[in-house]
């Protein structure tokens, strides 16, 4: 999967979640400032990711992220990180 | 003693089936215009009932941020932003200095229900409780809608929602003015609002029998006190007001429109959905709310009916004010909004105080409309049809919701 792929999947999370256009969100943006996100929305991410990708992000590592482009280095640092079939 | 302390109107905030702003409300209001038409936000294949009144082209984006609306449901998207025209209208800055002497205190009988239903939705057809979303309690609660309010606003005094079915808004109107006169805060931000145009929720009215099934011209379903009346028209809608005491208002040189004199409220204890036949249990809210604002029946010169159009409603309520009021009953020209915008359950108490305002401000009273056949057991003066000039200086509001639950206000004009 490229990280062009992975930034669209997350893209299409996010704005189902957020009830948001996908156009407005951006690799830069900023997941608090320019996407509103709070704790609440974040399970929902989280779900759906788990859900898609069979990946867990504790909500520990969802504080830390930043913008949308961390969010999806994370995503792609745990799917390299599991073990090939 | 001390003396009890005036509360006044300083700004209002409508979204209505016929109008989404003060003006346009007013406009069509007077003019006799409906609200009421086919349901174009869902598909009513299967339905008997295919009518309600919908707020029309609604885009919170108008209003408040994406970080306001998109967190709410459409029922709150529709309280904040009322609330947000109430407070341009009125100019109150909310006191940075003292915000928790501003409440919030909104009526809504149903809440979420839109997000209610398509989660309900997801879980069944995605199978498994695990597929609902987090957010689904803030956007289901009834008081979110007081909640974001203050988050928008940053209002941090007394907040709290008020969930009485059909009375509920007029129910806020009246506690607003029991905090007010207490001294628990200066200003409050207050209405009712309503989004019950779901699948789910019209089955379920319909399935009560109360709803008109005069598909064939919506704007003409909703008649109420008419003798052919069959039942009202489910709508949306939010209206709030900002209440002040007069010293508060006076202080910072508010427009004041109008003054909140009484509320009355009480619970007749007689049936889930049915309201008790001889109306003397709504009767004594109206007894209730001219006591609480020291007035006698002389002093009423128009009447904001819970008028829903109902068989049992409308005559009940007929009842009720005849033994109130007596032979002076006759006298007094007796309006009903929900003729034009239908019964907004949660909100209908709310923008019927509106209505009683402007009745007030516009010395004008709007028509209670497509009033054709008289009824026998209905022989007041409904202003049937055309709206009349007049000179209101006091008007009487009812609301009579589900489970008994009886509101009256009083809004007078107000004189320094």
């Amino acid at each position: 999967m490229t990280k062009i792929d992975l930034f669209d999947d997350t893209r299409a999370i996010l704005s189902k979640v957020l009830k948001m256009e996908k156009g407005e969100i951006a690799l830069q943006s900023k997941l608090l400032d320019d996407l509103g996100i709070d704790s609440v929305d974040f399970w929902d991410v989280i779900a759906s990711i788990d859900k898609k990708y069979k990946i867990r992000v504790t909500e520990q590592e969802a504080m830390k992220l930043e913008t949308v482009a961390d969010l999806v280095e994370a995503l792609e640092r745990k799917l390299n990180a599991r073990p090939k079939k | 003693m001390s003396k009890r302390r005036r509360v006044v109107i300083t700004g209002m905030g409508v979204l209505a089936p016929n109008g989404k702003t003060l003006d346009e409300f007013w406009d069509a209001n007077r003019r006799g215009i409906s609200g009421i038409d086919y349901i174009r936000s869902f598909d009513t294949e299967g339905f008997e009932v295919k009518i309600a009144g919908e707020v029309k082209d609604f885009d919170p984006a108008n209003y408040v941020l994406p970080g306001i609306y998109r967190k709410i449901d459409r029922f709150a998207q529709l309280g904040v932003c009322a609330a947000k025209m109430a407070l341009d209208d009125s100019k109150l800055k909310v006191d940075s200095q003292n915000p928790e002497k501003t409440g919030v205190v909104i009526g809504s009988g149903l809440g979420g229900m839109l997000f209610h239903e398509e989660q309900v939705i997801t879980v069944i057809r995605e199978g498994g409780p695990s597929k609902i979303m987090a957010s689904s309690v803030p956007r289901i609660s009834p008081n979110s809608v007081s909640s974001y309010i203050a988050m928008a606003f940053k209002v941090k005094g007394p907040n709290f929602a008020v969930s009485t079915a059909c009375s509920s808004g007029a129910n806020a109107v009246g506690h607003a003015l029991v905090l007010l006169r207490a001294g628990m805060i200066d200003c409050c931000i207050v209405g009712g609002v309503e989004a019950p145009l779901t699948p789910v929720t019209l089955a379920a009215y319909q399935a009560l029998h109360c709803l008109s099934k005069k598909n064939h011209v919506p704007s003409k379903a909703c008649q109420p006190f008419d003798k052919a009346r069959d039942g009202f028209v489910l709508s949306e809608g939010a209206g709030v007001l900002i209440l002040e005491t007069l010293e508060h208002a006076e202080k910072r040189d508010a427009r004041i429109y109008a003054e909140l004199m009484g509320f009355g409220t009480n619970c007749g204890a007689y049936n889930m959905v049915a309201p008790q036949p001889d109306g003397l249990d709504a009767a004594k809210a109206i007894q209730s709310a001219l006591n609480n604002a020291n007035m006698g029946i002389d002093e009423v010169n128009c009447i904001n009916a819970h008028g829903t159009g109902t068989p049992y409603n409308d005559v009940a309520e007929t009842r009720a004010i005849k033994e109130i009021f007596g032979k002076r009953a006759y006298k007094i020209p007796i309006t009903s909004t929900k003729s034009m915008i239908g019964h907004s359950i949660g909100a209908s108490g709310a923008i019927e105080t509106i209505v009683s305002v402007l009745t007030i401000q516009n010395k004008v009273i709007p028509p209670t409309i497509n009033y054709e056949n008289k009824d026998p057991e209905c022989d007041l003066d409904y202003v049937p049809n055309k709206s009349r000039t007049a000179t209101i200086d006091v008007v009487l509001s009812n609301s009579f919701g589900f489970g008994s639950n009886n509101v009256s206000l009083v809004i007078a004009r107000y004189d320094r």
